[in-house]
């Protein structure tokens, strides 16, 4: 019995052990797998490969080389604004809407009666259908008959156009998408983060006589930082493919105000059956918002503190 | 010719000789004739193994006179017994149900072997689902591409629909059952691509208050004259503008005019121009003179003189706010006023009136006809039936009962008119406009739906008020917005 | 330290301001949360409101907080005009067909990121977290030619059978971390009594796992519910609609040319009865929504 038959047939176990582990592995990822070559990689490649062509659907797709390309680079005189005007879009939505559901899961969380039904009451608009959310919005908000600018004028405060006027539609659609949002999944994800802060470090704050705020800054804050950068990411690739309220509420207008870059590749796949040119425009779009994420991911050692991790 | 031909190769010259055949009867209900004359075909070649090509067709076109002859004897029976599909019929969510039903059934009691099953498509997204079941090969066999909508071009360049020509000349059908204008939109390159399914004049006309007039002492205008000329349709705009109390909108406004490539067509051609001059490949707006006083009258009204609402403003829409006097007057057509009639509630507030626009100096009348075909998919193999049907819904029968039963505007048969003007005494005024309207110049690369985006868009921004822009440099944004749409390739 | 009158009194006025402090901060809660209550509740009253008037009150120049007579008949009147009921029904069949297939395929494939080392993993999940990236539109049109291939439009197929090969990105991700979350000592007592790996996910996992799956099923019933884009991408039919997509009728675009009555009444009765399914699903999931979220500690 020599040692070098002991450590071989020790490694073969292991072998197979491994092995079988890498089997199981698999068998239990598989139908994802499928599900990802299938329709994501399967399609992403199709989608890659339309790009360098014409196709309306209607006729088969003929290849022209970069031409696509070439005209959203350096001809599109809608691209780039569009792809502004959607970071502009996500520059206001995604800051507020986490304050914002930062702040409701905050004060559901704080030990007061009723926090179920509250809960419950901010959660609501998130369930609303888009569809009816948006002509509900428009009324609301009329520029002349709702009852926003009715009270506006009433109390002497100049009414903006709302949804008819350029400058306003924008920041608009930004209100309206908070209202549908601050109070859904990200604050109950919030709320989920603020539970799980162990009690004894606030007790240790309070006993070292930090009050109310400071508490919140030095304890809460920091250990909230990896569910923030959670939402933060999630929240601005969502916030850069905004399109149903965009084409339900202002239909892009008026003059293109918000005009999304979301609004512009469905418009050119669907309305007016350019789907080479479409893909095109998803695929630089797509490697922006990967871009961004990665930028995110990379600045993120510098604010993210995850607590039990040292 | 000393290389022997293989049975492959005589199969296959036989074949696509019989081919030939077939599409030059070009009549789906011959189709089994046609089958056994193929066979025949083939037989003959093999017999003979030397073949010449010119013996082959010869042989062809004699079989071919045969079967001609055989069409013409049992054509009635055969059309009967041909009388027998699974067909599907796409159509318009708003077109109120009882209507298509209606019609399905009633075709199925004449011919109780077709089957017409009814596939609804909303308003939002009708061409982008009909493309997509082309592409997929489930395109309905009696579909809609409206010639309105822009739709059409594109449809027939893409071998969507078919042409129907033949099978009109076989029923030697009369074209001018229904107004002319209406069969001309649905020609492209001398072939017809379907018959009339709705159509309207609009827009032509401006439908006012009249109580307005009547209150201001002043002669309202016949419903049916095209004297009143653009300066005094002007000055009543001003007259019954009431400017706003304090903060808010004004009172009254003088005229709303909807922003679309309608609005913008109809007035031009109300100043004696063009928008889109008639090949479809050039904006008129920012070169030719007349197009140029239209908008010019437009911006003056919506921006320097601010007597027409924002979008937006109306809340309700124009037709309340013109029936509760909210609103003078505004731009339509015959449908509109239709609609308008049904809208008035209060007579102490509001009593319909119509003013057409002005005869032009080249004797037209300003007018862009609305309108659309049904149109049979040209991958349908059930043609003659699909074509049966369409006749059945464009027929006499079907027009009144699209007017009456399903609420739409369907003026585009001479012979329903009179059941509609029992239903309302607006038919009556026009009807000479239905007979001599302008039709529309559509892009000719089909880009319908570009040029609506870039309109509203632009127009949008141009007639700003809350931050105008100068006139010229609107004029020229909004002309090159076009011209850009207009330059593209054919979609 | 000494007690006497001086330190108990200190201590006394200390605690005193401690408590009203306290009180300051419950009243400030209490103001905030009301408010905030107010604003995310009045667009929802309003949509009840509405629901209840006639459309001429809705498009009349002054609006109306509250109809003048409520006309609870806009109720049966929407289900007599559109096939509510049936649309509605479909949504339900399409979260039937497919959430059981989600949990299932996303448990899985948790599981497996979660449990077993294997060559490729930490990069599959790399991937897998990068789908999320993607936008649909990227996606949307070969996924559409795809499943024309298949002869899957107008069918639910391309609805449901998608959940079924893996789910969505941010499930896996949720049940990944709840899974490790589970100390391995249950994994490797029953590997001792002989589990294979499906009996130790079935038996001792999946058990253990109810409030993250509880908070999978709701999301996921939540996401199909009001879905606007795949069943209106996908189905032309009008007997196959779902709720979501059948709003669309009544919307004001819808009336142009007929009678030029709005149906904006009915679009707000629609909004209002498709909201109460999910609100009563949340009602009763609420504890354990929470739950699951809390206890897969949600960190990147």
């Amino acid at each position: 019995m020599t040692t070098a038959a002991t450590v071989s047939t020790a490694r073969r176990k292991r072998w197979t052990a491994m092995r079988r582990e890498a089997w199981w592995g698999y068998f239990f990822m598989a139908p994802w797998l499928i599900g990802f070559i299938g329709l994501t990689l399967g399609p992403g490649l199709a989608s890659l490969v339309l790009t360098l062509t014409r196709y309306n659907v209607l006729r088969p797709p003929e290849f022209i080389g970069l031409d696509n390309y070439v005209q959203v680079l350096t001809q599109d005189e809608l691209f780039y604004p569009s792809i502004a005007r959607t970071f502009y879009f996500a520059a206001l939505f995604v800051p507020l809407a986490i304050g914002g559901s930062l702040l409701v899961a905050v004060l559901l969380n704080s030990k007061v009666n009723g926090t179920v039904l509250f809960r419950t009451l901010f959660f609501v608009p998130s369930l609303v259908p888009v569809v009816a959310a948006a002509v509900l919005w428009g009324w609301l908000f009329n520029a002349d008959w709702g009852i926003v600018n009715q009270g506006l004028r009433a109390l002497g405060i100049p009414a903006p156009g709302w949804f008819s006027d350029r400058q306003w539609a924008l920041p608009t659609l930004v209100l309206m998408s908070l209202w549908g949002s601050v109070g859904g999944t990200r604050m109950i994800i919030f709320l989920a983060g603020l539970q799980g802060v162990p009690e004894e470090l606030y007790d240790a704050a309070a006993i070292d006589g930090a009050n109310a705020w400071q508490r919140a800054r030095h304890v809460t804050l920091p250990l909230m930082t990896p569910t923030i950068f959670f939402n933060l990411i999630l929240g601005v690739i969502g916030a850069l493919q905004v399109f149903t309220s965009a084409f339900v509420a202002t239909r892009g207008g008026p003059s293109y105000a918000t005009w999304f870059i979301g609004l512009h590749i469905y418009k050119h796949a669907f309305e007016y059956f350019n789907m080479g040119y479409a893909c095109t425009l998803a695929w630089l779009f797509a490697v922006v918002i990967i871009g961004l994420t990665i930028i995110q991911q990379r600045l993120s050692s510098r604010w993210v503190f995850y607590y039990g991790e040292q | 010719m000393a290389s022997k031909l293989s049975r492959r190769e005589l199969i296959k010259r036989g074949s696509i000789a019989a081919t030939g055949v077939l599409l030059s009867a070009c009549q789906p209900k011959v189709v089994e004739k046609v089958v056994e004359v193929t066979r025949e075909v083939e037989k003959v070649v093999e017999k003979e193994k030397v073949v010449k090509e010119t013996v082959e067709v010869e042989k062809v076109v004699e079989k071919e006179k045969v079967v001609k002859e055989t069409v013409v004897v049992d054509a009635q029976a055969q059309k009967k017994a041909a009388m027998k599909a699974e067909m599907s019929w796409a159509f318009r969510a708003d077109i109120e149900q009882p209507w298509p039903t209606e019609r399905a059934d009633s075709f199925t009691d004449m011919y109780p072997d077709v089957h017409i099953e009814q596939v609804v498509l909303a308003r939002s997204d009708m061409y982008p689902k009909e493309y997509a079941m082309h592409a997929a090969g489930t395109l309905p066999d009696i579909c809609f591409f409206y010639h309105s909508h822009f739709q059409q071009w594109r449809a027939i360049e893409n071998g969507v629909v078919m042409p129907v020509d033949e099978f009109a000349n076989n029923d030697q059908l009369d074209l001018n059952e229904w107004f002319p204008v209406f069969i001309d939109m649905g020609m492209y390159k001398g072939k017809l691509y379907g018959l009339p399914s709705w159509g309207w004049s609009g827009w032509d006309c401006i439908t006012i208050n009249s109580l307005l007039l009547e209150e201001a002492g002043i002669e309202a205008p016949e419903p049916t004259s095209h004297a009143t000329s653009m300066d005094t349709i002007t000055e009543w705009i001003f007259k019954f503008y009431d400017p706003p109390k304090g903060d808010g909108p004004a009172e009254r406004f003088g005229i709303s005019i909807g922003i679309g490539d309608i609005s913008f067509e109809t007035l031009c051609r109300a100043f004696n121009g063009y928008f889109i001059s008639p090949d479809g490949t050039k904006c008129l707006i920012g070169e030719d003179e007349n197009a140029n006083q239209a908008v010019k009258w437009w911006y003056d009204l919506a921006v320097t003189e601010k007597v027409t609402p924002v979008a937006g403003e109306l809340a309700a829409g124009e037709y309340v706010a013109w029936a509760e006097g909210k609103l003078a007057m505004f731009m339509t057509g015959s449908l509109g006023v239709i609609n308008a009639e049904r809208t008035t509630r209060d007579p102490q507030v509001c009593k319909l009136g119509n003013i057409m626009f002005p005869t032009r100096k080249d004797g037209k009348i300003p007018s862009q006809m609305r309108g659309g075909h049904w149109n049979i998919s040209a991958a349908s193999k059930n043609g003659a039936v699909a074509w049966e049907f369409i006749k059945h819904l464009s027929g006499k029968d079907g027009t009144i009962g699209f007017n009456l039963v399903a609420n739409q505007g369907a003026l585009v048969r001479p012979d329903a008119l009179p059941y509609l003007k029992g239903k309302s005494p607006v038919y009556n005024w026009f009807e000479q406009n239905l007979m001599d309207g302008m039709i529309i110049h559509a892009p000719a690369n089909s880009r319908g739906s570009e040029l609506g985006d870039a309109i509203a868009q632009n127009a949008t921004r141009w007639f700003d008020r809350r931050d105008p822009m100068p006139f010229e440099e609107g004029m020229m944004m909004f002309h090159d917005a076009v011209q850009k749409v207009l330059d593209l390739p054919m979609g | 330290m000494m007690i006497n009158a001086a330190t108990l009194s200190a201590s006394r006025s200390a605690s005193e301001q401690a408590r009203r402090r306290r009180r300051i901060t419950r009243l400030l809660t209490y103001a905030l949360l009301i408010t905030c209550g107010l604003i995310f509740a009045f667009p929802l009253f309003w949509t009840l409101s509405s629901s209840l008037q006639t459309w001429q009150e809705l498009r009349s120049y002054k609006p109306h907080l509250i109809p003048a007579v409520p006309q609870w008949g806009n109720y049966p009147h929407l289900f007599q005009i559109q096939p509510m009921a049936r649309w509605m029904l479909n949504s339900f069949m399409i979260i039937f067909l497919s959430l059981p297939g989600g949990i299932l395929s996303a448990t899985m494939t948790a599981y497996a990121f979660a449990r077993f080392r294997y060559p490729g993993r930490d990069v599959w999940f790399i991937i897998m977290l990068g789908t999320m990236m993607i936008p649909s539109q990227v996606l949307l049109i070969p996924q559409y030619l795809l499943f024309f291939k298949f002869g899957w439009i107008n069918t639910y197929y391309p609805l449901t059978v998608p959940s079924w090969l893996g789910g969505g990105a941010f499930t896996i991700f949720l049940l990944r971390q709840f899974i490790m979350s589970i100390p391995r000592d249950l994994d490797e007592a029953a590997i001792m009594d002989g589990a294979g790996p499906i009996r130790i996910l079935w038996q001792i996992l999946v058990p253990l796992m109810k409030p993250a799956l509880t908070t999978v099923a709701v999301l996921g019933f939540l996401g199909t519910w009001n879905d606007f884009f795949g069943p209106f991408i996908y189905l032309n039919k009008a007997k196959l609609f779902t709720a979501a997509v059948g709003l669309q009728f009544l919307t004001a675009a819808e009336m142009i040319e007929t009678t030029r009555e709005p149906r904006d009444h009915l679009l707000m009765a629609a909004a209002a009865v498709m909201s109460l399914p999910v609100i009563l699903l949340f009602i009763l999931a609420q504890r354990y929504f929470v739950q699951g979220v809390v206890l897969s500690g949600i960190k990147m």
